[in-house]
């Protein structure tokens, strides 16, 4: 055994997918003509496939403000904060998030992944028990695997399904952990978050929420999932990152309990990593107001999935979920997913190819994330293309 | 005590893998999950959550990278339905 057997299996797994003729590693976005558009292999494409939920990446007030913290605090931390110390806007990003959300404490980490990695990390230790929904994203299944607890699956937003697996764990549900997401990232369907808080609690268990896509589009004032459900106040840590409605690169966490504070210093994903850059944490941070201050880019972003929503499901399309910023289309051969990956692109429109494992439950999906910065002119072009795509439909036309 | 013992087990989780597309003529004790099924990360856990239904135990995921063979998970079902009772 060598350790170059594992580049056999990634070889795999890079042939399978150019056996599809669908290697996402092949997109290059050669430049950039608005948030929602790009030159792709050298044609205008429209972003159906980014988070950019809310539009914000060319925002002149967002990009002013990243400018402004490049000029005077420099291009990189050069460490973390732990060993080279903090940056006073990290300290006032912190200061930010734990005021919108009215409690008393929150941490930055470096990445959205590596804010569930460091929470995790930090919280978790062998003998210690989770339970997380089976559709979680990586960083939570990795983070619960590193740190060496017993972790066990419930049933896809199935509040029954978590109900009977914290009974089977008896005395040691007691304390032990749930966690959520607020918006899968892949079907694009949202948690039943009120019903799995109130099984966490009935049980004594911690209850933690992941609202990575659903911060800024979720809830009266955009924070999320947790606020449009009521349960602000019960949940005992939110994740974030700042790599989707916040335009930026980052993560963070807030919790109504005040000893979070103390991860900084046991999380491993927090010590040893170089803090955000100061133009990312100001992106992050001029974002966060616009979050605040701008409610009709939330308007404009669900009005966009609304209309895509119902144009795909006028064409017929099995939809992963209802209206949501992701809209998932269903196709159960991969082969015939990839095909129209490829049809999609050469029709100008750039969408996520996701093919199982990735895709749960054994479907390929063509991913489309919508943003407050589509127009409804290319809403109606994502809808001619998926048209357009369809099995069989140049047969249909050339007849 | 329980009536389960790891060969009336690995009689049962046979029930559960012959669904996948390699497990036709190809299910012993030995088998490996992965290797010989090709059995990837949600394949498994879905399989997981079903042997916990059936033997009303808790399997935890992290045993996983223990387990290699339809003996090892057998091995490990009896010992919680062990426990259990």
């Amino acid at each position: 055994m060598s350790i170059t057997a594992r580049f056999n299996e990634m070889a795999q797994i890079r042939d399978g997918l150019r056996e599809l003729g669908a290697d996402p590693a092949r997109i290059v976005m050669e430049r950039f003509l608005s948030p929602t558009e790009a030159v792709i292999d050298g044609r205008p494409t429209i972003l159906a496939g980014t988070n950019n939920y809310l539009g914000l990446t060319f925002d002149p007030e967002i990009i002013e403000a990243a400018c402004k913290a490049m000029h005077e605090e420099g291009s990189g931390t050069t460490g973390s904060r732990m060993a080279n110390g903090s940056f006073s806007s990290h300290a006032a990003l912190e200061e930010a998030f734990a005021r919108f959300y009215d409690v008393p404490s929150a941490m930055l980490f470096s990445t959205g992944y590596q804010t569930n990695l460091g929470l995790l990390m930090a919280l978790l230790q062998p003998g210690d028990k989770v339970v997380l929904d089976s559709h979680s994203h990586a960083c939570i299944y990795d983070g619960c695997r590193i740190s060496g607890a017993d972790f066990f699956a419930f049933r896809h937003n199935d509040p029954d399904d978590l109900r009977k697996r914290l009974r089977r764990l008896g005395g040691a549900a007691e304390g032990s952990l749930v966690i959520a997401e607020g918006l899968y990232s892949m079907w694009g369907d949202t948690a039943p978050l009120a019903d799995l808080c109130a099984v966490a609690r009935e049980y004594g268990a911690w209850f933690m929420v992941d609202e990575a896509h659903s911060f800024g589009v979720y809830g009266e004032t955009g924070r999320g999932l947790c606020e449009e459900e009521g349960i602000l106040d019960q949940v005992d840590f939110i994740t974030g990152t700042f790599s989707k409605s916040l335009a930026s690169l980052g993560g963070f966490c807030v919790s109504r309990h005040p000893e979070l504070q103390l991860l900084r210093y046991g999380s491993r994903p927090y010590i040893f990593t170089a803090s955000s850059s100061p133009a990312s944490i100001a992106a992050a941070h001029a974002a966060l107001r616009a979050v605040r201050a701008r409610p009709e880019l939330k308007q404009s972003l669900w009005a966009n999935a609304r209309r895509l929503h119902a144009g795909l499901e006028g064409l017929g399309y099995r939809l992963a979920s209802g209206p949501s910023p992701v809209i998932a289309v269903q196709v159960p051969a991969h082969e015939e997913a990839a095909r129209m990956w490829n049809a999609l692109l050469a029709e100008g429109v750039y969408v996520n190819l996701v093919v199982p494992p990735a895709a749960p439950e054994g479907a390929s999906l063509l991913r489309c994330s919508l943003s407050a910065a589509h127009s409804f002119e290319q809403i109606d072009r994502i809808v001619a293309a998926f048209d357009a795509v369809r099995a069989g439909a140049a047969t249909a036309a050339a007849r | 005590m329980s009536t389960e013992t790891p060969e009336t087990i690995i009689e049962t989780l046979y029930g559960f893998l012959e669904r996948f597309p390699k497990a036709a003529g190809n299910l012993g004790p030995d088998t490996k999950l992965a290797d010989d099924l090709s059995l990837d990360s949600v394949n498994l856990m879905e399989l997981l959550v079903e042997i916990e239904d059936h033997y009303d135990i808790g399997l935890p995921l992290n045993m996983m990278g223990d387990i290699t063979t339809i003996r090892d998970l057998a091995a490990k079902i009896a010992q919680l339905v062990e426990d259990r009772a």
